[in-house]
Parts: structure tokens; C-alpha cells; sequence
């Protein structure tokens, strides 16, 4: 079934963008704390794990279980991925900030 | 400060609201993860506030998320349908044995292997018990049988279990033990029939109150009341036995009221007893019941006789029921004291042999104890014991089989079972789900353990198997009841739990690592083996203890075919005749006999033919006091001998030789002096170093002379000792019941017996010929026994052997298997493929002298305890013992060849590369 098209809230951009800001470390954990660092506000990981696999459903993202490796740890961890789509949801959410943006400069000029 | 585990609360809230799936079983490890971090960097109070808000707030969404059934489509796919925690333990079990079932299917092999080696081993079992459970376990038709005891007089000389006398039977009448007590006979033969041919049916002579006694209650009719017992031969009655009366008068109720024939006397039918009542002892059921005191029509040579008021005439057994609160300690006490009595007044109740001078015993034993014929109650519970260790040494065989199999499946399982441990899953869950597939095989092996036992119970009955419990009594008819059934369903499951505890607790064992790399130790596999190996030396060492065992009883079985007996059976046709039954008197009895003797010695192919009481060996006989001439009578100078009477030419006929002295003739008439033969055994005992030839016996007044000395057989037993014997002429006693043996030329001797037949029935045609066929047939089933216990214990024996073959042939498959890198380097070093044969095959042996050397140990103890249960079963012989340990070596040595061919032809590179 083809995810649907549909825009992206405030915070799956910010979730996204932490995926990707993590890069090779976007352990849900990690991806919390980038979050927290960035916005300077507790996030719920309520919010955190249902908007994981709310992405998860519109094909945003993927993940995969580590290996465990008695070198590593004892506890497997889910590692994220942002997919093309996720990727162009992105873009598309970037593109529609930048119009807002716009919107707002021509109504209140540039620079209030 | 040392960081402290989460709150518990909301921990446990959390994981009732997620499912045990990964995803979320990772989503719990991050928030402890979480919290650990926390408690470092900033405090632990906060920590556990922040882990409280956040638990709950993943365990609301998320779990929400679960209910409504949105999940994660990407889970691990070896996990498990994410459903809330809610009635999780139904769920696991539906799981385990869905994933039991679906690991069956994948190697359906090992199922059929391991399901039909646990159903030949309960199936062993459940046969065994079903046998046991028939002959010992189920209880008696009777009401209350627990307050019913039965009574015995013993003289010393043959065991407690003797008859007693009816005064005997009215003075134990008085004892306040018993609320009442009545009598009854072995059954006895009876010839049911008005004309024409007459049917030989069995009947007990019972006293008037005997079904009060027992609590049986009539299917039709009535039964008997003291007052059909009151005056000899006035009572012509007649109960049958619902077997009978089925069989013989298609239970019609109308019977009751009817006349019969009994021994040519007219009964009337009153009643018919309830079904399942078949009297006493079990395998002697009689067929009809008639007052004791019509005693005359049962033994017609008793008729007229006063038998009921001679307290030396002990014919008659004695039940009594139990009053309210009386033991049967004190009952025993009671009837002791009044025998005691007696035996001051009546010299007939002094003990005789070697205990002159004391009373008869007397024991009281509780009915269910004496059902199976009172002298092989021992026996019997010690058969059924040794039955009963010997299949459960068979099912500890197939178990230790069963579990070997376990154990090398779980390490070929061992990858996936670490896995499964790695991410989580705990030890118990894991051991549960192994205990489980143990379970769903144990159950289907038991399934096939009945369907084995029900077939085995079909071959036992034709071969006699169910003999070995009984003696030559009538074989029980052998099924699978509920007892049984219960019996099949424990011992499947507790089977199950015990071979599945060891492999599961070793293949969850967390050696995570080596697991899940997959790789199977090469040098350190010899600890991996271990609980293998001890398990191949358990099996050897308990095959072996069972063919010693097979091997003493058949031995055995051979030397009881070996015993001389004494006489010649061979060529011997026997057919059985009884005038008395068919209302024939003295006169006319004799003239019959005599005509069938004249004509049957005229057949062609007949050499001889004589009549006797009893033909050897049988354990019927009969017995008389006598004295002896020498032996002074002051000092018990009247022992009881074992008697026959016999016709001129019996010794001829069964080639019994005549040591001295004469054989009967026609001269020894009614009118001639007394005589008497004597065997060898009796003339040794009374009257050593001296002619027994004219020497004489008494009984009262009455003398017999000694005119012959015959050679001792075996008369009532193959292994008896030496029993001292006396023959007396039928010319002088009139027996109306005979067994007829006729000497043949041929080799088969039943040829002649049709012409027999045509003879008897000429003279007298509604005369039954019964018991016809010949000697050695009729030998074979007092040999029988021996020969049940032989063959039984043999193919139990073949069956512990084969388990044992094959549990060293899968060890060894395995052990090859597993060091197939090893053999590799071996060959490609430039080992011959004898040597690789004699690594494997010199392995198994090794094992196998383990066992054997354990097995030699345990036989040891094990031949202690027969020689202490069954003394009369000789000691195994050492050529026994050497061909079963030279056996059990041969075949470990032919099992692990196979493997070891297969290791020999192992490719070095291919081998190498196998890892």
C-alpha cells in the first residue's frame, strides 16, 4: 500500500531532522536528546515513540535492530533512517515554512 | 551513590500495557537506559520523577496504540502477534504448543523416532499394569469387601492356605469377631443336562447363608437363605451364575421355577446370581451354586456318607464378614483361641508332621488378599513387582534414548535458542516452551502406548503371557479400563517432564556467544557429550541387568523342560470319564469301565491303557491319613500321604518302573486281602535300609499288605522334592470319576483318540468324554508358566537391546558429526580409514564396557533380590552371563559402525571446510 501524502507536523519535522542530524547515532534516545538540546524543552516520549511509528506508517523512516555483540551491549537498540520520501517530506515542509515566511514579509515587510 | 533500579510501579504498568514484542521490549530497556543516565548526571529523585512521568506517558500513547491495533509493521519477524499483557499465560501456552506442533512437522523424523520409542516403552507399561490391575487391583463383586475375611486350617505340612472341616466351620460360627461366616467348596464338575449328551459345567456346594455373607444380590429369581441348607439331601436347588445363565439359557427369566438335570438328579432353578459375581477365587468360576448339605449329587462317592459331621474331613473353605470395629488381628487371635479349644477335645485337630503336639493353624486373611488361589498370593505380588520393575528397566532405556535424542536436537538448536536469549526472551520462558514440545511428544508417545498395549494384549492372550501372573489358572481377560487409561496418562507426562528437564536446562544454558556463532566446540566437545555418554552407559548397564534376567528365567524355563519327571509322556493319549454324573451305580459304573477298558486296549495302535484318579503331573490330588507299620503311632505315626488309585497295567502305561514286588491284577478283588504299592520316596522316608515289600499300612481297623515298589515321579509339580506316594487298586476302592491313559505305538497319540470316542459312545451314548488329548499337551500348560515368564522376559529383552542399539548407534552418528573437522585433519594428516573406524568404534566400546561393568554390578544385586522373591528359580548361569556381555559388546560394536564408516569416508577438504 502507497503511504499516504500528507503533510508533516511541527514535531515529525523536528524528529526527522534529528534522525538526520544523528546520522549513524539515531537511537531514539539520542534523537530525544537532540531534540531537547535544540528546542530547550522536555519532550514526552509518549509523543516521542507514537510519532516514531506515526512516521514510521506514512514511510518516512525505517529502522533496524543492532547487533549485540558482547563488545557492545547487553540491551539491542532500534537505529532510525529517513527514507527519500522522508527526505522530500522534508523538503516539501521546508518549501511551504518558506512561502509562510513570504506570506509573512509581504504582510508585516521584511525585517519586523 | 549507586544508581537504584527504576520505580517499580510504573515499570510494571508500563510493560502490562505494551506487548512482550521487541520493539517494545526495547522501548522499556531505553527509558531504564534513560533513567540510569539520569540518576548520573543530575540526581536520583529526579530520575525517578522523570522516569515516573515518562513511563506513564509511553505506556498511555503507545499502549493505546496496541489496543486499538495500529503496531509496528516492521517488528522481528521471530516475534511474537503484539497483544496487550492481559491473559498473557493462556496465550503462551496456545504459543508453545502451536510452535511444538510446527517443530514437530519440521522434522517429522525425529518426532516419529522419539514418539515411537516412548510408545513401546509406556506401552510395556500400561500392559503390565493393565494385567496387575486386573488380577489384583479391581475389586471383588462383593459389598464391603474390606470386612470380609476368609479362614484357613493349616496341618503344618503344606503352607497355611488348607481347607477345614464343617464342625470346624460351626465351632468358628461362635466367635464374636464375625457378625456372621459362611462355607463353601471348590468348584466342582457337574454334568448339567436331562438326555441326550450332558454338558461338564462347574458348581461349589455353599452353605445357606453364603450370598448373605458376601452381599450378592440376585439378577432373577432368589437366592439362597439359611433355610435351604437345613437337612442333607433335602434340598434340590439350584442358583446359577449369570455366566452360565446367559450362556447356556439365553437369559431367559422364566428359568426360575424350571427343572434341571444335575448328575442325573432333578433341581429346581430359584434364581440367578448378579453379574460380575464370579465366586471367590479368580479363574475357578463356577457356573452353579447348590446347598452344601445336597452334597450327595456334587461327590457322588461321598453320597451317604456323613461328611458334614467328620471334623477330620477338610474340604470346605470359610469366609466370614467382620463385625463393626473388629480387626483382623483380633479376629485372628479370637479363631486361634478356639482352635486351640478344639484341639484339646479332637485329636484330628493336632497338627500332624512335625508338629504333633500343637494345633492346626489357623489364619484369617482378608479376602481380597486370598482371591487368586491362596498359595500364590506371594508369588503373585512378587511376579507382579519384578513385572514391574522389569518394564519400567525397559522404559528407563527408552527414556534415557528419548532424552539423548533431546539433547543433541538441542544443540543443533542451539543458535536459535541463543538468539532468542540474546534479545531478551527469558530462561524460564524458553525452558517452558522446551518442556512443552517434551510434553505434546510425551502425549503422542503415550497416544501410541496404548495403541501398542492394545495389541500386545491381543497377542498375550493367545500365547498364555497373562499366565505369568496366575499359574495354570483360567487367564484373565485382559482391556484397558479407566485405572489404566489414568495409569497411560501419568506416566506419559511424568515421562515427558523427566527425559525434557535435562536437555532444556542444558540447551538454555547461556553460553550466548559460542551459540550464536553456531559453533559447536571441537576439542572441548568431550564435556558437551558428557550427560550423553552417561546416558549411553545407563542404558547399556540397564539392558544388561534385564537379558541377565531374560537370560535366568529362560534357563530356567529349559531346566523345568529338562527335569526327568519320572515317566514317559511321550505316546500318551488321556481322555477323562465320570459314571457317578450320569447316575450309573457301583455296579453298572464298574461294568462300563471295564467294557471301555477291554475295547479301547483292542484298538489298533493301542499297546496298553489303565485308568487312574489323577494322571501326573496336576496339582489335584488327594490325601489320607495313615498308619504305618514300624512307626509308632504315639509319636504322629499317622502322617497324610498323597494317594492314586490305579488299574492293573498303569505302571505299564506310563512307564513308571516297578522297583519291586508286583503290579495289581484281577485278583485283587473287594474280597482278596488289602494292598498297597509304595513309591521309592515313601519307603525310603518310613522304612530305610529294609523291604518295603510286605510290609503293611493302616487306617482303623482296616490293614493293607505292600505288594510293590514303583520309582518316584513328579506328581503334582515339576521342581516338588521328593513326595512320598501311595497306589491302591480301583478293584478295591471304586472310583466313578477316572482319567483313562493309553499307551500308543504312533507318535502322535491323539490319533487313536476318535476310536476312543466311537467306543464310549457305543457302550453309552450320553456319556461325555472330557479333558481328551494328550499327555504332553496337558504337561505343556503346567509348563507353561515357566515357559510364559521365559518368553516374556525374551522379548522384553530384545526390546532393551534394540533401545540400547540404537541409542549407541545415535550417539555415535552424532559424535561423528561433531568431530567431522577433526577426523579431516586426522585423515588429511594421513590416518587410514581403519584407524578413523577404530576412533569411533573403539569409542563406543569404550562406553559400552562402562555400562557393561555397571550392568555386571547391578545384576549382581538384582540376582540377590530374585534368589530372595523367587527361590525356587536357580541362580543365572555363567554362560548366561558371558553370552549376554559378549552379546551387548557385539552389538555396540555393530552399532557405532555405521558411523564409523561414515567417518572413515569423510572427504579432508570437505571436512575442512565445513566450518
Amino acid at each position: 500500500m502507497a503511504p499516504k501524502k500528507k503533510n508533516l507536523g511541527e514535531f515529525e519535522q523536528s524528529v526527522l531532522l534529528a534522525i538526520v542530524e544523528t546520522a549513524s547515532e539515531s537511537f531514539a534516545i539520542e534523537i530525544a536528546r537532540v531534540i531537547e538540546t535544540r528546542g530547550g524543552r522536555a519532550v514526552s516520549r509518549g509523543a516521542l515513540y507514537t510519532t516514531l511509528e506515526r512516521l514510521e506508517e506514512k514511510g518516512c523512516l525505517e529502522w533496524s535492530i543492532e547487533e549485540v555483540t558482547p563488545e557492545n551491549r547487553a540491551v539491542p537498540r532500534r537505529r532510525f533512517e529517513i527514507t527519500e520520501l522522508g527526505v522530500e517530506m522534508l523538503r516539501q515542509s521546508r518549501a511551504e515554512l518558506l512561502n509562510q515566511l513570504k506570506t509573512i514579509d509581504s504582510v508585516l515587510g521584511p525585517g519586523a | 551513590m549507586t544508581p537504584k533500579a527504576p520505580p517499580r510501579l510504573p515499570e510494571l504498568f508500563l510493560r502490562r500495557c505494551l506487548s512482550n514484542s521487541t520493539v517494545d521490549e526495547i522501548i522499556c530497556a531505553d527509558l531504564r537506559e534513560e533513567f540510569f543516565r539520569r540518576v548520573a548526571a543530575e540526581s536520583n529523585s529526579n530520575a525517578r520523577k522523570w522516569y515516573w512521568l515518562q513511563a506513564m506517558s509511553v505506556a498511555t500513547r503507545v499502549g493505546l496504540r496496541r489496543v486499538v491495533g495500529r503496531s509496528s509493521k516492521n517488528d522481528f519477524p521471530h516475534n511474537t502477534p503484539e497483544k496487550p499483557r492481559i491473559g498473557n499465560g493462556m496465550n503462551h501456552l496456545l504459543q508453545d504448543l502451536r510452535y511444538a506442533m510446527r517443530t514437530m512437522r519440521k522434522a517429522p523424523g525425529f518426532a516419529a523416532v522419539v514418539i515411537c520409542t516412548m510408545g513401546l516403552g509406556v506401552g510395556a507399561n500400561i500392559t503390565i499394569f493393565s494385567l496387575i490391575n486386573e488380577v489384583m487391583l479391581r475389586p471383588l463383586p462383593i459389598a464391603d469387601q474390606s470386612e470380609v475375611m476368609r479362614v484357613y486350617t493349616s496341618d503344618f505340612s503344606s503352607g497355611v492356605f488348607g481347607g477345614s472341616s464343617y464342625p470346624d466351620y460351626m465351632s468358628f460360627k461362635e466367635s464374636s469377631s464375625f457378625e456372621d461366616m459362611a462355607t463353601y467348596s471348590f468348584p466342582v464338575a457337574f454334568n448339567l443336562g436331562s438326555t441326550g449328551v450332558a454338558d461338564r459345567v462347574s458348581g461349589s456346594l455353599v452353605s445357606g447363608n453364603f450370598f448373605n455373607v458376601l452381599g450378592v444380590n440376585p439378577a432373577a429369581g432368589r437366592l439362597f437363605q439359611p433355610s435351604d441348607d437345613l437337612t442333607v439331601g433335602a434340598h434340590p436347588v439350584v442358583v446359577l451364575s449369570h455366566g452360565l445363565w446367559s450362556r447356556q439359557f439365553a437369559s431367559n427369566p422364566d428359568v426360575v421355577g424350571e427343572n434341571v438335570v444335575l448328575n442325573g438328579a432333578t433341581y429346581t432353578v430359584i434364581g440367578v446370581t448378579a453379574d460380575g459375581f464370579t465366586g471367590l477365587e479368580i479363574g475357578s468360576n463356577p457356573d452353579l451354586f447348590i446347598p452344601i448339605t445336597m452334597y450327595g449329587t456334587a461327590l457322588p462317592t461321598m453320597a451317604g456318607r456323613p461328611i458334614l459331621e467328620q471334623r477330620g474331613a477338610r474340604w470346605l473353605r470359610i469366609v466370614g464378614r467382620l463385625r463393626d470395629g473388629v480387626t483382623q488381628a483380633s479376629a485372628q487371635s479370637e479363631v486361634t483361641t478356639i482352635m486351640a479349644g478344639l484341639a484339646e477335645e479332637f485329636q484330628s485337630n493336632m497338627g500332624t508332621a512335625d508338629h504333633p503336639d500343637e494345633p492346626r493353624p489357623v489364619t484369617v486373611l482378608s479376602v481380597r488378599n486370598a482371591a487368586f488361589g491362596a498359595r500364590l498370593i506371594d508369588e503373585t505380588a512378587d511376579r507382579a513387582q519384578l513385572l514391574l520393575s522389569v518394564v519400567g528397566l525397559v522404559l528407563l532405556i527408552a527414556c534415557a534414548n528419548i532424552a539423548n535424542l533431546l539433547l543433541a536436537r538441542g544443540t543443533r538448536r542451539q543458535s536459535e535458542i541463543s538468539v532468542r536469549l540474546a534479545i531478551g526472551a527469558g530462561r524460564g520462558r524458553i525452558i517452558r516452551q522446551l518442556m512443552t514440545e517434551s510434553v505434546v511428544l510425551g502425549i503422542a508417545g503415550g497416544l501410541v502406548g496404548i495403541g501398542f498395549a492394545a495389541g500386545l494384549m491381543q497377542l498375550m492372550v493367545p500365547l498364555g503371557l497373562s499366565r505369568v501372573l496366575q499359574g495354570a489358572l483360567v487367564l484373565p481377560e485382559l482391556s484397558i479400563d479407566g485405572l489404566s487409561l489414568a495409569f497411560a496418562a501419568g506416566l506419559s507426562i511424568l515421562t515427558a517432564l523427566v527425559f525434557g528437564v535435562l536437555p532444556a536446562l542444558k540447551a538454555t544454558n547461556p553460553d550466548l556467544v559460542t551459540g550464536i556463532k553456531g559453533g559447536v566446540g571441537m576439542a572441548g566437545g568431550h564435556t558437551r557429550y558428557g550427560p550423553r555418554n552417561g546416558l549411553v552407559v545407563l542404558q547399556v548397564a540397564a539392558s544388561l541387568v534385564l537379558l541377565v534376567a531374560a537370560g535366568r528365567f529362560i534357563d530356567n524355563a529349559r531346566s523345568v523342560y529338562n527335569t526327568d519327571l519320572g515317566f514317559e509322556y511321550d505316546g500318551v493319549a488321556v481322555a477323562s470319564l465320570d459314571v457317578a454324573r450320569q447316575g450309573l451305580a457301583e455296579s453298572e459304573g464298574r461294568a462300563f469301565f471295564d467294557q471301555v477298558l477291554e475295547r479301547v486296549r483292542t484298538i489298533p495302535g493301542v499297546r496298553d491303557a489303565a485308568y487312574a484318579n489323577f494322571l501326573p503331573v496336576s496339582p489335584a490330588g488327594m490325601r489320607s491319613s495313615f498308619g504305618v507299620e514300624d512307626l509308632d503311632p504315639e509319636l504322629g505315626g499317622t502322617p497324610e500321604i498323597n494317594m492314586n488309585n490305579v488299574t492293573p497295567g498303569y505302571f505299564r502305561t506310563l512307564g513308571i518302573p516297578l522297583i519291586q514286588g508286583r503290579d495289581f491284577s484281577s485278583f485283587d478283588t473287594p474280597a482278596a486281602p488289602l494292598v498297597v504299592v509304595v513309591n521309592s520316596a515313601f519307603a525310603q522316608q518310613y522304612w530305610p535300609n529294609e523291604e518295603a515289600v510286605g510290609k503293611h499300612l493302616y487306617q482303623g481297623e482296616i490293614e493293607f499288605e505292600v505288594v510293590g515298589l514303583a520309582g518316584t515321579n513328579k506328581y503334582r509339580a515339576v521342581r516338588e522334592d521328593p513326595l512320598p506316594y501311595l497306589y491302591f487298586p480301583m478293584s478295591q476302592s471304586y472310583q466313578p470319576s477316572v482319567a483313562l491313559a493309553i499307551r500308543t505305538s504312533g507318535s502322535e497319540p491323539t490319533t487313536v483318540l476318535p476310536a476312543v470316542r466311537d467306543v464310549v459312545r457305543q457302550i453309552d451314548p450320553t456319556m461325555p468324554v472330557f479333558n481328551a488329548g494328550s499327555l504332553r499337551d496337558q504337561l505343556g500348560s503346567v509348563l507353561a508358566q515357566e515357559q510364559s515368564i521365559a518368553v516374556l522376559f525374551g522379548v522384553l529383552g530384545v526390546l532393551a537391546l534394540s533401545l540400547a542399539a540404537v541409542g549407541i548407534y545415535g550417539v555415535m552418528s552424532y559424535t561423528v558429526a561433531q568431530r567431522t573437522r577433526e577426523i579431516g585433519v586426522r585423515s588429511a594428516l594421513g590416518a587410514r580409514g581403519a584407524d578413523l573406524v577404530w576412533l569411533v568404534v573403539g569409542g563406543s566400546l569404550k562406553l559400552s564396557l562402562i555400562g557393561i561393568a555397571a550392568g555386571v554390578l547391578a545384576s549382581f544385586v538384582v540376582n540377590l533380590a530374585f534368589t530372595g522373591m523367587m527361590g525356587d528359580v536357580q541362580a543365572s548361569s555363567p554362560v548366561t552371563f558371558a553370552g549376554v556381555v559378549l552379546g551387548l559388546g557385539f552389538v555396540s560394536v555393530l552399532a557405532s559402525l555405521v558411523p564409523a564408516r561414515r567417518a572413515a569416508s569423510v572427504e579432508p577438504l570437505l571436512a575442512l571446510r565445513a566450518e
